[in-house]
């Protein structure tokens, strides 16, 4: 019986808290959080985890699960936005009971990201592609199935240092542009070479005819480039309107779809690292009847919204099938068994590449993994390699 | 010395979208007394609703303008009845700060929900090819940007120092109780001011859309670059908000060019507080006193 007052109370909060936990995981089922972009400058990264991530939940839950449970992916809008990405890994840590998070495409929200998981230890697959993002001593729960910028910089550096003789280095101010321009300046150091000139923008620069032409009055003969698509596409287009019509290469981000679609034209001469997973050569259609499978799969599955990078939808799969798994081989849910059984990932086989962990290793590309391809050549999702592309 | 021409006249372009930007927050201002800070979204939103017309539905370049003018104009009008008019504007108030600011947040989040992420490239106003004069690249849509904001702010000046209706405006700015005890009609031309300041704000946006991309994220930097040009220059004047935005869009295409664009906005903002130190009344602007 309700007698008291204070007993009135304790009922009701006890069924509000009923309500308010309405929305929590129930306990048998094995929660990923996913934080990523769904809006802001790489909304288009976040749309590639869910085409990647969702289909191969399904199925894996089809075929009984892991561990006995089934698989619930949880995702979270990080808008872009460091702040909201630390709000989402707290929520899903606490409130969603999530046994792994995975996500942080974008370096910054990554850097911003990943002390707060560490300090929850929970296993952190973690897409940016910032250098220091992965640093096993500092970020012990940290592990990255994508490409470092290190390895994407040792490629284009190597290709360029045989064609040019001036590059000139121009990268975005956030912590993704430093980080390329660090691995770019070391690589071309290890080729005997110097950059001409190294220029910054600013993601609100409305004009960046200045950098533009410090790049040409140095006499660069082939810009190093690190940003996102979008500002990048400006670049090319103030780049163009300058009359400086010189090759570009960079990273990952001169592939987000932003770049083709904005800036036309004047992107022809531009290419980027890319997975040689659903890459072509030069008119021909060289990719495997496996890529062919999944390819087609996705289309099926996603029709006119398939993302045009469906490379990376597939690495978002290899991603989550490495860490289902760990997961089975630790037996367990524990953060520190299913970390323990990442450290022992070697030679698992994927789609875009083969993994290997170690307990000093959280970073299992291969750089054989990756070539370069035109940022404006992608027909029906596949990608075009420039000649003798690694 | 072709690529420092270049450079200025890049410089120049931008400089005159700020100025234009300048120009508005200046129009309110002479209405208002408070600064537009939602002014940059405004313009954003323009841009995209003109974007959407021509781009998205097919249709041709006026009528998209025409749109955007319609959209920026009621919106203006309706931050200054809703965000501005209920709250008091004395010396010590500030609520209209966060009410303005709350305005330009919504209306960030709005663009974004409706019109969605993605940067969308705004046609050209006549060709954004270099066309070559000798050495050097000339881009006809930079030069149009140069030549309508020199007009803009020939006919503002015009307007309010050679016209009753500018006089008029001057009178309601100053003391707005003694303007409506001489007959003129306060609520008119404040929110004539403010639909001025719509009409600018769509101006403004077919100029700069073709420069850089139109998304949600451009009005905080348009706002922010127009408030800054707006003090450069001396709030209250004209000439001196379009000087002011000339200035801050060749110092800050300069310094890209000769510092180091690492450091160009470091050096626009120490330029800024240097003149505003020299001069606090901006360049071209008077201090107001207050006498008891």
């Amino acid at each position: 019986m309700l007698e008291t007052k204070w007993q009135w109370a304790m009922a009701v909060l006890a069924a509000l808290g009923g309500m308010a936990t309405g929305g929590e995981t129930r306990a048998q089922e094995l929660v990923i959080g996913v934080i990523n972009p769904f809006t802001g400058p790489g909304a288009d990264l976040g749309v590639s985890s869910r085409q990647g991530l969702e289909p191969a939940v399904e199925e894996i839950n089809r075929a009984g699960g892991v561990l006995g449970r089934q698989i619930k992916l949880v995702f979270r809008d990080d808008e872009s936005n460091p702040q909201k990405a630390v709000a989402a890994a707290r929520e899903l840590a606490q409130r969603q009971h999530a046994v792994v998070i995975v996500g942080a495409n974008l370096t910054h929200v990554a850097m911003a990201v990943s002390p707060v998981i560490n300090q929850l230890k929970l296993p952190f697959m973690v897409m940016g592609t910032g250098n220091a993002v992965i640093d096993p001593k500092t970020f012990p729960y940290s592990f990255r199935t994508s490409v470092s910028n290190d390895i994407e910089a040792a490629v284009v550096v190597d290709y360029v240092s045989k064609r040019f003789k001036a590059p000139g280095i121009i990268v975005d101010a956030t912590a993704y542009g430093q980080s390329g321009e660090s691995s770019l300046r070391k690589h071309l150091t290890e080729h005997g070479m110097k950059p001409v000139a190294v220029e910054k923008f600013n993601l609100s620069d409305i004009d960046m005819t200045g950098q533009v032409n410090s790049l040409q009055k140095a006499g660069a003969d082939v810009m190093l480039v690190w940003g996102l698509g979008g500002p990048l596409a400006y670049l090319a287009r103030s780049a163009d309107r300058a009359g400086f019509h010189v090759p570009a290469f960079g990273g990952l981000g001169v592939h987000q779809v932003a770049f083709p679609n904005l800036a036309g034209a004047a992107g022809k001469d531009w290419s980027a690292t890319t997975y040689r997973a659903f890459s072509r050569a030069l008119r021909t259609d060289s990719i495997t009847p496996q890529e062919r499978a999944y390819l087609d799969a996705q289309k099926k599955r996603w029709g006119s919204e398939l993302g045009a990078s469906v490379e990376v939808n597939a690495l978002w799969e290899d991603t989550l099938r490495l860490l289902i798994d760990a997961i089975k081989r630790a037996n367990s849910t524990d953060p520190d068994a299913i970390k323990a059984a990442l450290e022992q990932t070697s030679g698992f086989k994927g789609m875009v590449s083969s993994y290997s962990f170690g307990a000093t290793k959280h970073d299992a590309m291969e750089r054989s993994a990756m070539t370069i391809a035109y940022a404006t050549g992608v027909e029906d999702h596949i990608k075009t390699r420039i000649p003798d592309a690694p | 010395v072709s690529n420092l021409i270049a450079v200025l006249i890049a410089g120049l372009a931008v400089g005159s979208v700020y100025g234009l930007m300048a120009l508005a927050v200046n129009v309110t201002f002479a209405a208002r007394r408070v600064v537009n800070f939602a002014h940059g979204d405004v313009t954003m939103l323009g841009g995209l609703v003109a974007v959407t017309v021509i781009v998205g539905w097919g249709l041709p370049y006026f009528v998209g303008v025409l749109a955007a003018i319609v959209a920026t104009v009621l919106v203006a009008l309706a931050i200054e009845r809703v965000a501005i008019r209920p709250l008091p504007r004395d010396e010590t108030s500030i609520a209209w700060i966060l009410s303005i600011l709350a305005v330009s947040i919504i209306l960030s989040n709005v663009s974004l929900l409706t019109f969605g992420p993605e940067p969308k490239q705004f046609p050209s106003l006549f060709s954004d090819r270099p066309v070559k004069l000798g050495d050097i690249n000339v881009v006809p849509d930079q030069i149009a940007t140069i030549v309508a904001a020199g007009l803009f702010m020939l006919l503002f000046h015009f307007v309010q120092n050679r016209t009753i209706r500018g006089k008029a405006l001057k009178a309601v700015a100053s003391d707005p109780a003694m303007a409506s005890l001489l007959g003129i009609g306060v609520d008119w031309y404040i929110g004539g001011a403010f639909a001025l300041s719509g009409v600018m704000a769509t101006i403004a946006a077919i100029l700069v859309g073709p420069m850089t991309f139109v998304s949600s994220q451009l009005g905080f930097v348009l706002g922010i670059k127009g408030f800054a040009a707006a003090t450069l220059g001396g709030l209250g004047t004209f000439r001196g908000a379009v000087a002011g935005g000339v200035l801050l869009g060749v110092v800050e295409a300069l310094t890209a060019l000769y510092a180091g664009s690492s450091y160009k906005d470091s050096i626009s903002l120490v330029i800024l507080g240097a003149i505003l130190i020299l001069r606090p009344g901006g360049l071209l602007g008077e201090v107001r006193v207050s006498k008891m």
